[in-house]
This record gives structure tokens, C-alpha cells and sequence, in this order.
């Protein structure tokens, strides 16, 4: 079996506590691998670290021991150039949708940052972001608006737009449907199963919906006191 | 008063005192240099508006030509405050660390200089020229405008949609030019008008005493000091430049406070980041 796409190997992170020496942890020995055209769920309560994890695969914080691997090869001995190809081809959708777009900005502007630094070669970006737009069922309008005049779930799902233009390999997605009703939510669940299956894309979810991720999963890892295991129950039944 | 009138008066005040001293030549009656013995304190007349000082010059003219020195260099010293004042800020409020160390070290030196003083010793020392006093006005202003950028900066730097970019491209440079300082900008106006503002005045008073701009040179500074001995005799000569002295910085640093609140208003809850 080749190597995974990604891999956590005993990772174990802690932050600095309010007294310069004291730190305090927030998960040891954390250990989870998502390979390529896999669905794999992160599900945990609130303040576990699910959404430090995801920050660290970026490095935009850093971890105590463990290792972080892409396709075998340690993220922290990555040539630049690698690394920005492994930046391109995992997009993440960050927690806060209200959070993800520079407030000044128009959103139009901001959903064509990606295509503009990852250099994306395309006959007209407009034509491509619509395309991407639709598939979430958003309008065009909605790109000559700032963020505050847009809702939590429209802002979800431009930020999962975002994500597509640049045809990632991996999607890392933090509650990335939490402001959507039912419906909708059904209709970005249906667009990840289908990226899945058409494109073979992999996928790294992370919900308190528990339904949700046990219809979506192909395998479910669950925090407990500090550390990460397998969800045995669930891949028994749903083994592929 | 509404703020949109506001506006317009500070503006229009700024523009009516530049225009006056970018026209000065074109403008003035007569020539704010030539000495004439026979017409000395002159009242106010219609060929001396404002009337003639000690050595019968026109104090009309010495007043519009007046500001020219000052708000040339003001100008000038404000904008290179500006742009080492938002290096530095932006170094050190974006790398942290001995970076930062360093930076607030090195800045906390110049906070902590008397500004008047300072400025007195560095023109005495190098001469008084428009050279000096630029020199003495970009160090004892940058520090400041560095002070709060840096907070900024470190405010915003953590932002998710910081993150998000980081992830596009982990490049400092374009990280903080095109998200975050934009985001500043608001603060950005209000810090250089004020600076600008208060260093008129600190030309004016370095003028004052005598260490600033030289007369015969017309400059507002040096009219005050000038008519001060007369004033019983002739008032006009000092409230003349006292009154454009007065609009000049206070117009300055009212124009940035109030373009600060319209855009607060103009992005009401948008700017949910400060
Ligand atoms: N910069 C930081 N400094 C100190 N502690 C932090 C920092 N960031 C996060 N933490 C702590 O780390 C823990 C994990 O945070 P994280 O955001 O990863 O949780 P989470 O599992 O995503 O929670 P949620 O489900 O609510 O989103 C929390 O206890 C949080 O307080
Ligand atoms: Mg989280």
C-alpha cells in the first residue's frame, strides 16, 4: 500500500500557559491517516484540538513531538516549491466563516487570491468561479458584496467554492456545513460524496453532527481524554 | 453641525491655506522681502491690508508666503515619519520575537526623547536649515506612528482570513501590504495628520526661538517672534500669522480625525476587526 496522503503520528501539543513555565496540553500521541478518495471524520467535543490540528498541518502553529507526513515525506523537510504544490493541492476550509475573507475586501476579490498565487492557468477565472458557485447553488451577485453583507452559510459555502477553484487533491473541511440547514447541507454533503467519487478527491471532516458523519465516513477517529482512536463500531460496519 | 459639514469646513480651510501658499507669488500684493524704511508701522490701509512691521514690509505678504516652509517640510517630514514609521511597526508587530525585541528597543530610545528639545539640539548641531529641521521632525516623529502600527499588526496577524492567505502564500510582504495595513488605514490617516499637525506647530516654535527657519525668511514662527515686541503698536503683525498658524495645524489634524469616523461609518459593522 503506497503511503497515506497525510498522516498524524504521535503528535502531542501544548500551548504556553498564563505563567511563563506552565504549559498546558492539549492532546498527546495523536496518530490518524487519510489516504487518497478516503472520508474521514475527526469528532470530539469542543476544545479538544480538532481545529489546532488542522492549523498544524499548515504550520501556522507548531507541535511538541510527533510527526506530520504528505505522501510519506515529513512536512517540516519539504522543498518550498513542494510545499507550495502540497498547499495548492490540500485546501482547507477554516471554523469561522465569518472570519475567512479579508473584511475589506470584496468577495470577488478574495476568490480570486487562490487562482492568482497558485498561478491557476484558465481561459477566464470569472467564467470558473461561477462554476463553482453553482455547484453550491450561490449566485453570481454575491460576489460584489463584502462579507458582512453576506450570512454565516453563504460565507460556508464561498469558502468551500474557494476551495474547488484551485482542484485540490484533499479538502480539510471544519464544520464547514455547521450554518447550513438540512437541506443545504445535504446538497455540499452530496457535492464532497460526488468530488469523492468522480475525482477521487480525499477528504478530512470534522463535525459535532454525529449523524452527519457517520453517514459520510469511511472511517471515524473520536477524541477521548486528550488522545485520538479509532471509532472501532463504525469501521466494522461500514469497511469498504 | 453634521459631520459631512465638518468635513467640508476642515477641508475646505486645509485647501484655502495650501492653495494660498502654493499661489503666494501669484497672490500676494507686494513682496514679503523688500524694506522700506519710509513706511514703517503702517496701519492696516488698501495697499497693506494687514499694514507694514518695523522694517515696512507688507505683513499681507509675509503672511501668505508665511507657511510655505512649514508646510513643505511638515509635508515631507510627515510622509518619510510615515513610511519608516510603518516598516519598523509592521517588522516588528509581524515577526515577534527578537525582531521585535529589537525594533521596540530601538524605538523606545526615540519615544523617549523631549520632542522640542531634541529637535532644538539636532538643528543646532547640524544648522539651522530645511535640511536640519527635517531631520529633527522624522526622529521625533516616527517612533510613534511605528508604536501603533506594530499593535495593529499583531492584532491582525492571527485573523483566520490571515491564515487562509498564509496558506495561498506565506509571504510576509504580500501578507501585510495587501491585508492587513490596508485594514489599518483608517488609523493610518488619523496618526499622519496629527503628526502633521503637531509638527507645524514644532516648526513654528523652533522658528520662535530662533533656532528655526532665519529671517528675513517669511515664516509664521518667525513673524511671532518679530511682532511680538510691538504688539502694543501693531497688532495686526502678530495675529496675522498666530490666526493662519492656528488654522493651518488645526485644520490638519481635524481633516484626519473626521475622514477616521466617516470611514467607520461608511464600513459600520464591517469592520467587526476594529
Ligand atoms: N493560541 C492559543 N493559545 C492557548 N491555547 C489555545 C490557543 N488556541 C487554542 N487553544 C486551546 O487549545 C484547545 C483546542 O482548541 P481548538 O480550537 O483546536 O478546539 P476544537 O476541538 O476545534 O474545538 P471546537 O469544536 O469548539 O471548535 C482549546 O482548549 C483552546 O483553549
Ligand atoms: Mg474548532
Amino acid at each position: 500500500m503506497s503511503a497515506p496522503l497525510i498522516e498524524f503520528a504521535q503528535v502531542t501539543k501544548s500551548f504556553a500557559g498564563p505563567l511563563t513555565r506552565s504549559r498546558h496540553q492539549v492532546f498527546a500521541n495523536v496518530s490518524f491517516t487519510v489516504h487518497e478518495g478516503e472520508i474521514v471524520s475527526l469528532f470530539g467535543p469542543s476544545g479538544c484540538g480538532k481545529s489546532t490540528l488542522l492549523r498544524m498541518f499548515y504550520q501556522l502553529t507548531s507541535w511538541d513531538s510527533g510527526r506530520i507526513t504528505y505522501q510519506g515525506t515529513d512536512i517540516t523537510s519539504l522543498p518550498k516549491s513542494a510545499r507550495r504544490e502540497m498547499h495548492r493541492a490540500v485546501q482547507v476550509v477554516f471554523q469561522d466563516p465569518r472570519n475567512a475573507f479579508n473584511p475589506r475586501w470584496l468577495i470577488r476579490r478574495s476568490m480570486a487570491e487562490p487562482l492568482k498565487l497558485f498561478k491557476i492557468v484558465t481561459t477566464n477565472h470569472q467564467t470558473l468561479i461561477g462554476e463553482k458557485l453553482a455547484l453550491l447553488g450561490l449566485e453570481d451577485g454575491l460576489l460584489d458584496r463584502r462579507p458582512h453583507q453576506l450570512s454565516g452559510g453563504q460565507l460556508q459555502r464561498l469558502a468551500l467554492a474557494r476551495c474547488l477553484l484551485v482542484s485540490p487533491r484533499c479538502l480539510l473541511l471544519d464544520e464547514a456545513s455547521s450554518m447550513l440547514d438540512l437541506s443545504v447541507q445535504a446538497r455540499m454533503m452530496e457535492l464532497v460524496k460526488s468530488l469523492r467519487t468522480d475525482e477521487g478527491i480525499s477528504v478530512l471532516l470534522i463535525s459535532h453532527d454525529r449523524d452527519l458523519v457517520q453517514a459520510m465516513s469511511d472511517r471515524i477517529y473520536s477524541f477521548h481524554d486528550g488522545t485520538l482512536s479509532t471509532d472501532i463500531a463504525h469501521t466494522s460496519d461500514s469497511s469498504k | 453641525m453634521s459631520r459631512d459639514s465638518a468635513l467640508r469646513i476642515a477641508a475646505g480651510m486645509l485647501i484655502a491655506v495650501a492653495a494660498m501658499s502654493l499661489l503666494a507669488p501669484v497672490i500676494a500684493p507686494a513682496s514679503p522681502i523688500a524694506v522700506d524704511m519710509s513706511l514703517r508701522n503702517a496701519p492696516p490701509s488698501s495697499a497693506h491690508w494687514l499694514g507694514t512691521d518695523t522694517l515696512g514690509r507688507d505683513v499681507a505678504s509675509r503672511v501668505i508666503y508665511g507657511g510655505r516652509g512649514a508646510l513643505a517640510i511638515s509635508f515631507g517630514a510627515t510622509l518619510i515619519s510615515m513610511v519608516i514609521g510603518i516598516a519598523l511597526g509592521s517588522l516588528a508587530g509581524w515577526f515577534g520575537k527578537f525582531t521585535d525585541t529589537a525594533i521596540q528597543v530601538f524605538m523606545s530610545i526615540f519615544q523617549g526623547l523631549p520632542g522640542l528639545t531634541i529637535s532644538i539640539a539636532i538643528v543646532g548641531v547640524m544648522g539651522a536649515s530645511n535640511l536640519s529641521i527635517s531631520v529633527a521632525m522624522v526622529a521625533t516623529g516616527w517612533s510613534g506612528i511605528s508604536r501603533v502600527v506594530r499593535s495593529q499588526i499583531r492584532n491582525l496577524r492571527n485573523e483566520q482570513f490571515v491564515e487562509a492567505a498564509k496558506v495561498y502564500l506565506p509571504a510576509p510582504g504580500y501578507l501585510i501590504v495587501r491585508h492587513l495595513l490596508p485594514l489599518t488605514m483608517p488609523t493610518l490617516v488619523v496618526l499622519a495628520t496629527q503628526r502633521m499637525g503637531r509638527m507645524i506647530l514644532m516648526i513654528a516654535s523652533l522658528s520662535f526661538i530662533g533656532v528655526g527657519l532665519q529671517p528675513p525668511t517669511p515664516d509664521w514662527g518667525v513673524m511671532i517672534q518679530d511682532g511680538r515686541q510691538y504688539f502694543a503698536q501693531q497688532p495686526w503683525a502678530l495675529l496675522g500669522p498666530a490666526v493662519m498658524l492656528f488654522i493651518a495645524s488645526f485644520s490638519v489634524a481635524r481633516l484626519g480625525e473626521l475622514l477616521r469616523d466617516r470611514w467607520d461609518t461608511f464600513s459600520d459593522d464591517a469592520m467587526a476587526v476594529r
